[in-house]
C-alpha cells in the first residue's frame, strides 16, 4: 500500500514536471505552407487499367487555421484474373472527395477531416481526428489520430431479360440475410524524433478494427479434385470482424554532399492470420538548385490468411472460405523513380513539375493461374504479373 | 527496486522537462534537417496514391506514415 501511495505521488510529480516542460515551450508551432497539387496517374497490370487524376489544396487563414480539400477520380477498366474467371470485364468510375481543417494553438495542432468515396457498388464515408504536438524543444513530434469509417457494399447485377444494370445489397450467409455494411475504426500514434543534426527517425503504430460485411460479393472459391478439370465454385465466406496491428519504423539520414537516404521497415499482423514484413530504402539526390531525383526499392512479403486456399477439397469445407489473392501467401518487389523540376520565385512561391514511375512485380506462392480451364488445378502454374505505374504532377506553392 | 522506481520516474521527468529547455540539437543546427531532400512529405498526393495502389493489392495496411508523426524541424 505504501508502495502504491508512493507510486501515485511520483506519477503526479512526473505529470507536473512533464506539463512544466511542455508549458516551457516559448514559441509557437507553424502550419504547413499554402500549396496546390494536381496529379495524373495510370496503373497498368494484371489485366487492370486504372487511369485518373487527383487534386488537392491547402490554404491558411491567418496563422492558426488552415483549410484543405481534395478530389480524386479513377476510371477502372478491369479484366483481372478474378474478373475474367468469375464474371465479365467491366468499366466503372470511382470518385473521392475530402475536406478538412487544422487549428494551431501554441505547439498543438488539432485536425478534423471528412472523406467520401463512391463507386457504383461501394460507398464509404470517413471522419478523421488528429492531434499533433511538438515538444522537447521541437526535437519530438507526437501525433495521435483516429478515423471512423462506414462502408456500404452492393452487387452489380445485369438483368439478362431487359439488359439493364441493377444493384443488390441482399446477401445470404448460412441461409440468413446479412447487413451489407462495414464499420472501421483506425487508431494511430506517430512519434518523430530528431536524433542528431543529420538524422531523424519516425515510429508509427496503427491499429484497425473492422466489423461487418468484409468480403467481395463477386469473388468465389473453387473446390474439387486437384487432378481433375471438373471444378465447382461457391461464394466466399469471411469472418465479420478483423483486427490488425501495424508498426512502422523509418529513419532518414542527410548525406554531406546534399542528398538523403531513408530506410524503412513495417511489421503487420491481424486476426485473420496474415503476417507481413515490408522493407524499403530510398535515395534522394538533387542536381543543382532546381532538379531533384528520388530512387526507391521496396520489398513486401506476407503469410496467407488462415481460411485462404487456392482449392478446397469439397463444398463448405470450412466455416470461412477465401480465394482472394490478396489473402494468399505472396510477395512483391518494386522499383520507384521520380524526377522533379522546381521554379522558385520567392521564399514561398514556387511551381513544380514532377514525373514518377513505379514497376511492381507480384509473385503468388499458393494462388494458381486458372485462366486456362483445360488444365487441372495441380497442373496450373502459380500466378505472377508485373505492373507499371506512371504519374505526372504539377504543384504550386503560394 | 520498488523504492527506486519513484525516484527513476521523477529523474526521467526532470530529464524530459530539461530537454524542453535545452534540446541537444539547437534550432540553428537544423539546416540539414530542414532541407527538402530530408522531407518525408514532399509529394503527399503521390504518397497517398501509391499507398492506395498497395492497399488494394496487398493484405496489409497502416503505419505507413501517411498520418504519422510529421517533423518538428521547420
Amino acid at each position: 500500500m505504501r508502495y502504491l501511495t508512493l507510486s501515485r505521488h511520483s506519477f503526479c510529480i512526473a505529470f507536473v514536471f512533464l506539463m512544466f516542460g511542455l508549458l516551457n515551450e516559448a514559441h509557437a508551432g507553424v502550419l504547413p505552407e499554402d500549396r496546390a497539387d494536381a496529379l495524373y496517374h495510370r496503373y497498368d497490370g494484371g489485366g487492370e487499367i486504372v487511369g485518373g487524376w487527383s487534386a488537392t489544396f491547402r490554404k491558411k487563414i491567418g496563422e492558426n487555421v488552415d483549410f484543405n480539400g481534395s478530389y480524386d477520380v479513377d476510371m477502372v477498366s478491369s479484366a483481372s484474373i478474378d474478373v475474367v474467371t468469375a464474371a465479365s470485364p467491366y468499366k466503372e468510375k470511382r470518385q473521392q472527395y475530402s475536406a478538412g481543417f487544422q487549428y494551431l494553438h501554441g505547439k498543438t495542432t488539432y485536425g478534423v477531416s471528412g472523406l467520401k468515396s463512391s463507386e457504383p457498388d461501394y460507398l464509404s464515408n470517413n471522419i478523421s481526428y488528429s492531434i499533433k504536438e511538438d515538444m522537447f524543444g521541437d526535437l519530438t513530434t507526437v501525433t495521435l489520430g483516429f478515423t471512423r469509417g462506414r462502408d456500404h457494399v452492393r452487387q452489380h447485377v445485369v438483368d439478362k431479360a431487359t439488359h439493364t444494370d441493377t444493384f443488390s445489397d441482399k446477401f445470404l450467409e448460412f441461409g440468413n440475410e446479412v447487413t451489407p455494411r462495414a464499420d472501421r475504426r483506425n487508431y494511430r500514434v506517430g512519434v518523430t524524433q530528431i536524433l542528431t543534426k543529420k538524422l531523424i527517425a519516425t515510429v508509427n503504430y496503427e491499429s484497425q478494427a473492422m466489423q461487418g460485411f468484409l468480403r467481395s460479393p463477386y469473388r468465389r472459391v473453387r473446390y474439387g479434385d486437384a487432378n481433375s478439370t471438373s471444378i465447382s465454385y461457391q461464394s466466399e465466406l469471411y469472418p465479420h470482424t478483423r483486427t490488425s496491428n501495424a508498426i512502422g519504423l523509418e529513419s532518414r539520414y542527410y548525406l554531406s554532399y546534399r542528398a538523403s537516404i531513408k530506410i524503412g521497415y513495417r511489421y503487420y499482423t491481424d486476426t485473420w492470420g496474415i503476417n507481413s514484413h515490408t522493407g524499403d530504402v530510398q535515395y534522394v539526390h538533387p542536381f543543382g538548385e532546381n532538379w531533384l531525383s528520388e530512387w526507391s526499392l521496396r520489398y513486401y512479403t506476407q503469410k496467407k490468411a488462415s481460411f485462404y486456399s487456392d482449392l478446397f477439397p469439397y463444398a463448405d469445407a470450412q466455416n470461412f472460405l477465401a480465394r482472394d489473392r490478396e489473402l494468399s501467401t505472396m510477395s512483391d518487389y518494386s522499383f520507384h523513380f521520380g524526377l522533379e523540376r522546381k521554379w522558385k520565385f520567392t521564399q514561398k512561391v514556387f511551381v513544380k513539375a514532377s514525373f514518377f514511375y513505379d514497376r511492381i512485380q507480384y509473385d503468388f506462392k499458393d494462388f494458381r493461374n486458372n485462366l486456362n480451364s483445360k488444365l487441372a488445378p495441380a497442373n496450373q502454374p502459380l500466378y505472377k504479373y508485373g505492373s507499371n505505374v506512371f504519374m505526372l504532377q504539377g504543384s504550386l506553392g503560394f | 527496486m520498488k523504492r527506486l522506481l519513484p525516484l527513476l520516474l521523477i529523474a526521467s521527468a526532470m530529464l524530459l522537462s530539461g530537454c524542453a529547455i535545452e534540446p541537444w540539437v539547437k534550432p540553428y543546427e537544423r539546416a540539414a534537417l530542414a532541407d527538402e531532400v530530408m522531407s518525408n512529405d514532399r509529394n503527399p498526393l503521390v504518397d497517398d496514391y501509391m499507398d492506395h495502389v498497395r492497399e488494394v493489392r496487398e493484405g496489409s495496411r497502416g503505419a505507413t506514415g501517411a498520418a504519422g508523426g510529421g517533423c518538428g524541424c521547420n
